[in-house]
């Protein structure tokens, strides 16, 4: 179960960095590609803001994994749960 | 009859104002756009004297969606001035009238998006990863502000970007100028853009001892609108400046097709380079450049009526531009009226000269020369200033010139549009 308050983060951090209008919704089912049509380019902007707002790395290997916000958040919260370990 | 090159619009971002009407409103009441600001903090910078436009740019609520993406403060400021100039030429209403194959972009800045560098530097210094921006790259290079203006405009010409120091704006006039007498072009939007509110440059400028220091004893330590001050008997080093400053120039035979106006006439340029001191400049080589500009132009030294000095407010500046002036106009020199607009708007680095520009159009247009501020009489500099305020008499030929680290010269020469 993801934290709602993470999950809302994400959500801002994805809606500044990738550009998404406030009349778009945003919910953990959303692909950053598909639905919000963020371009490669602004996707790249949007992990390295996940990155710099929760201090973490995302891998680059990992990013094909990340299409849905719900992954994003998931992804997230295991590397913060990893970190604490 | 050679097809002469005019210019058919102007636009500026200054400290003094968003647009080319504030600003030359300003500059003519004779005020300063230089503060102290707050951001330019004393932990991380040597100086806090400058020029900028305020609530502008990246991040602003009036920023435009056009480059949001790219946050070089340049590319803003390069892109507004653009978008006036273009507009102030009746050219965003003549879609479809002219080949947007045959219009030239030349915008130079002296150091792009270096604020861009050295702000994902900082964050990229804090990451876990070695990731940076993708907006990076294509923000910091010093061709996008061309590249931006000539998509914002749908304009498919050669597109250039000038990195000359302290005489960019200019050059780029210049070359604007090259493209259509070489019939590579028909239109050419030309000028300048800079902001380098860096650390780094702002405090190199300082130890390269350009800038006015914190000193107690300075003018500006009480009244900082007093900090740049040209020709005048205590200046002591520029103050740095954002801003823009662009010219539309057409081919006049376009331009009557068109029914775009005439604002002025572009008589004449010459550029050089002194070869001889990676920052002093050469008085020499400066006469000879102000001398082949007057005589490309078909002009006598006696015809041009005002001077926009390059006028830094360095003591070195402006005592070798005072003697270049003496050699090349001889016993004319005194007659001759002179300002420097930086004492009001700072420097502007890549900028100035572009911004520089587009007053002398409108010195041309309104017949009015703006003053120099803040002066205070040198016994050394002993030629007319325009040191109390904007003066109105008849203008009929303006020489502007602009002389860049690297020992790079410019001058420009424009005579009025309706002769």
């Amino acid at each position: 179960m993801i934290d709602p308050n993470l999950q809302a983060q994400i959500i801002a951090t994805v809606r500044k960095a990738g550009r998404v209008p406030r009349e778009v919704p945003i919910t953990s089912e959303t692909c950053l590609v598909d639905d919000l049509r963020i371009d490669s380019l602004d996707l790249f902007a949007v992990l390295i803001a996940v990155q710099d707002r929760f201090e973490l790395e995302i891998d680059v290997e990992d990013m094909p994994d990340l299409n849905r916000i719900g992954d994003l958040a998931a992804y997230v919260s295991a590397r913060r749960n990893a970190a604490a370990a | 009859m050679t097809d002469r090159i005019v210019v058919v619009g102007h636009g500026a971002v200054t400290c003094l104002g968003r647009d080319m009407d504030a600003t030359w409103a300003a500059l003519c009441a004779g005020r300063s756009g230089i503060k102290r600001h707050a951001t330019l903090n004393p932990e991380n910078y040597l100086v806090d004297l400058a020029g900028m436009v305020e609530d502008f740019g990246p991040g602003s609520p009036t920023e435009d969606p056009a480059v949001s993406r790219l946050a070089a403060r340049s590319i803003h400021l390069a892109l507004a001035s653009a978008r006036e100039a273009w507009a102030n030429a009746g050219l965003d209403k003549l879609s479809g009238s002219f080949d947007p194959d045959r219009v030239a972009v030349v915008i130079g800045s002296a150091f792009g998006g270096m604020d861009l560098y050295e702000a994902e530097q900082i964050k990229s210094a804090k990451r876990k990863s070695l990731a940076a921006s993708p907006y990076l790259v294509p923000g910091l290079l010093i061709n996008q502000m061309a590249g931006q203006v000539a998509q914002a405009l749908g304009l498919h010409g050669p597109s250039v970007a000038p990195a000359n120091a302290c005489a960019t704006g200019a050059h780029a006039v210049a070359l604007g100028g090259m493209f259509l007498r070489a019939d590579e072009a028909d239109l050419a939007i030309c000028g300048g853009a800079e902001s380098a509110f860096t650390p780094m440059i702002v405090n190199g400028f300082a130890t390269m001892k350009a800038l006015v220091g914190r000193k107690p004893e300075d003018r500006s330590a009480t009244d900082p609108s007093q900090a740049s001050r040209p020709f005048s008997i205590d200046r002591a080093g520029f103050v740095m400046a954002e801003g823009a400053g662009m010219v539309v120039l057409a081919k006049e035979s376009v331009a009557r097709r068109l029914g775009l106006p005439v604002q002025a006439i572009l008589a004449g340029w010459a550029l050089n380079s002194d070869g001889y001191h990676m920052a002093m400049p050469n008085g020499q080589t400066i006469a000879r450049c102000l001398a082949t500009a007057i005589e490309r132009s078909g002009l006598n030294p006696d015809q041009i009526d005002y001077y926009n000095a390059h006028g830094t407010s360095t003591p070195v500046n402006d005592r070798v531009e005072t003697q270049a002036l003496k050699d090349v106009f001889g016993d004319q020199a005194r007659r001759l009226a002179i300002s420097s607009i930086k004492g009001a708007i700072g420097h502007g680095l890549g900028a100035a000269s572009g911004i520089e520009t587009a007053v002398c159009v409108r010195t041309l247009m309104d017949q009015v020369m703006p003053p120099t501020i803040n002066y205070r009489p040198d016994p050394e500099l002993d030629l007319d200033y325009l040191t109390d305020q904007a003066r109105s008499s008849a203008v009929n030929a303006v020489l502007s010139a602009s002389f860049g680290f690297g020992g790079t010269n410019n001058a420009l020469i424009l005579t009025r549009g309706d002769r």
